[in-house]
């Protein structure tokens, strides 16, 4: 897939119908229908996938990260809707203005360092999460994380070999 | 309903395929609000293995998540059950997606399509993909059509389980597997109770417009879909029949679905009941008077009766008084309580064979008599997907052979069906 290089003003909406999404309980999870990947986001990439979908741009965006130094808070806005971008996930909004009042709430100031820097996590096996029991064979976050295999410490397997946590910096 | 063999007025019978202690704990731990779910919660948790569970109450597991977290649990097994909310709202997206191109092929055949169960509840009366788990999508199709959509399905790489010819002709459904194991059941009738000319005509005729992604089909109405979760619902199945209580409550807008009544405490006030004839603001208008028609005349009173006793008396559904009066009063047969009794028992169960007589002969009542006793042969080779007759005595022992490891399996788990 070919894309451009996000700007700071640029804005962006979900590449339906193509792709869905749904925020449960702070944090948005994705599916690409037509691959059936699959995306958990952390609550930062999330709050950031929610007001994308807002149209607001990445500089509006980068605001809302309060806890970042601003260029750094911009930085890693931009890096995750380039992620996006590539991932197919998102497009370039086609005209239309930002909205007044978006529907979702920008976190208070002081409640942004607690949300960490935006991340995702592609599950790319269709079939491994299919069969990736829910109880038994899951980590205590729950699916589609699955339980650390022996001797792998507390570090979580990966849920994709080819490409581990893409948009963790 | 008069005559010789009527056994008269016998109210309130026990749900004879009624979930164990244990589901039913589960079923008001996901169902009530406040306080009473939070009880039954803590007392399934304390009496449950989760390790252990059977695949009935699994399938409640993104229901319980959804009620746990509205009253703000902070129970560590919250986590798991988002992740099974979590997983449900995957796997149905994907086959509410394939659905959708399946529905458009066969609504650009010419075929009219109408969609029940999971398909149809989750988007009118659910609202939520992640909140009930389905293992299939269900399609009815007009009778006289049922071949000319199974040959679209096969067109769009959709593969019958069985010999669809020999279904066709003794069933009222088929299951097609497509390549990547997504599994839709196409239906030319909606009841296996009632497979004759003109039953499905009125489910068609207050069928509702639906939206499938977008795609339009049509939904069984409100009523039919009451009717047929409760017939559904207490038969007996290899995954044990819970979840047919969420399902009639979320289009009755009972328990936790009933947005008009947030103070609604089901389980503590039991006499709390909708005014015969009318429904609450807010919750699916249902006509009783045609589940009653459909009840009697489709002989399937006893199923409804008990279900509905048992929907208002657990869980304090808004199933009005007169219609429960109604129904205790109406007679039934002795062979529809025989039916009833058969199909609510472990199966495979030797009166099957006479549940399927019943059905074949309902089904060609206007065949003289000598015709339907020779073609029932071939009816069961039809049924059963036999190429030949002489197959037949060693399919019966296999089932017999199954019915007798059902049991000892069964036994072996004081009850439980895992």
């Amino acid at each position: 897939m070919t894309y451009s290089e996000p700007t700071g003003t640029g804005r962006y909406e979900v590449n339906s119908p193509a792709v869905i999404s749904q925020t449960i309980d702070g944090e948005a999870v994705i599916i690409d229908l037509g691959s059936g990947y699959y995306y958990g986001l952390n609550p930062s990439a999330s709050l950031v996938w929610n007001l994308l979908g807002e149209g607001l741009s990445a500089l509006a965006i980068a605001e809302a990260l309060a806890g970042l130094p601003p260029a750094e808070a911009e930085a890693v806005v931009l890096g995750l809707v380039a992620e996006l971008l590539k991932e197919g996930l998102i497009r370039p909004r086609a005209g239309g203005e930002a909205p007044a009042a978006p529907s979702v709430a920008f976190p208070r100031p002081g409640d942004a360092p607690a949300l960490g820097k935006p991340a995702f996590t592609k599950y790319s096996d269709m079939q491994d999460l299919l069969l990736l029991d829910p109880i038994h064979e899951v980590a205590d976050s729950g699916w589609p994380q699955k339980k650390p295999e022996p001797g792998a410490g507390n570090r979580p397997r990966s849920p994709d070999a080819n490409r581990a946590e893409p948009a963790k910096r | 309903m008069a005559g010789s063999g009527r056994d008269v007025h016998r109210p309130r019978e026990r749900l004879r395929c009624r979930p164990t202690p244990d589901q039913e704990l589960l079923l008001q731990a996901c169902l009530l609000k406040g306080d009473d779910a939070v009880r039954a919660f803590d007392l399934w948790r304390a009496r449950t293995d989760i390790d252990r569970l059977d695949h009935g109450s699994y399938r409640l597991l993104p229901l319980l998540y959804a009620n746990l977290h509205d009253l703000g649990s902070t129970d560590p097994l919250t986590e798991k059950l988002k992740g099974v909310y979590r997983r449900t709202w995957y796997t149905n997206q994907l086959l509410f997606h394939r659905a959708a191109a399946l529905v458009q092929a066969l609504e650009e055949a010419g075929l009219e399509t109408l969609l029940f169960k999971g398909g149809a509840l989750i988007p009118l009366h659910y609202k939520d993909l992640g909140l009930r788990p389905m293992g299939d999508f269900d399609v009815l199709v007009p009778t006289e059509r049922a071949t000319e959509a199974a040959r679209v399905l096969q067109r769009n790489g959709w593969r019958p389980r069985l010999l669809f010819e020999t279904q066709r002709l003794s069933r009222d459904c088929a299951g097609f597997v497509s390549g990547d194991g997504q599994e839709v059941d196409l239906h030319w009738h909606l009841l296996e109770e009632c497979c004759y000319e003109g039953a499905d005509q009125p489910f068609w005729h207050n069928a509702v417009p639906l939206s499938l992604n977008g795609i339009p089909t049509r939904a069984l109405g409100a009523a039919d879909h009451l009717f047929y979760v409760c017939v559904h619902g207490s038969r007996w199945k290899d995954v044990p029949p819970v979840r047919w209580v969420p399902d009639a409550l979320a289009i009755l807008g009972g328990c936790r679905f009933d947005a008009a009544d947030p103070g609604h405490r089901a389980a503590a006030e039991p006499g709390h009941r909708a005014a015969a004839g009318r429904d609450a603001p807010g919750r699916n208008a249902i006509d009783w008077n045609h589940i009653l028609d459909l009840a009697v005349s489709r002989r399937l009173v006893l199923p409804v009766r008990e279900t509905f006793n048992y929907l208002r008396d657990i869980f304090g559904a808004p199933i009005p008084s007169a219609v429960l009066e109604t129904l205790g009063r109406e007679s039934v047969t002795r062979s529809d309580r025989a039916v009833h009794a058969i199909l609510s028992r472990p199966q495979p169960h030797p009166g099957y064979f006479i549940v399927t007589w019943l059905f074949y002969a309902r089904a060609r009542r206007g065949m003289g008599a000598p015709r339907r006793v020779l073609g029932f042969p071939r009816h069961l080779r039809n049924l059963w997907s036999l190429e030949h007759y002489w197959q037949m005595p060693g399919y019966v022992i296999g089932k017999l052979a199954e019915r007798a490891r059902n049991l000892r399996a069964l036994t072996a788990s004081g009850g439980r069906r895992d």
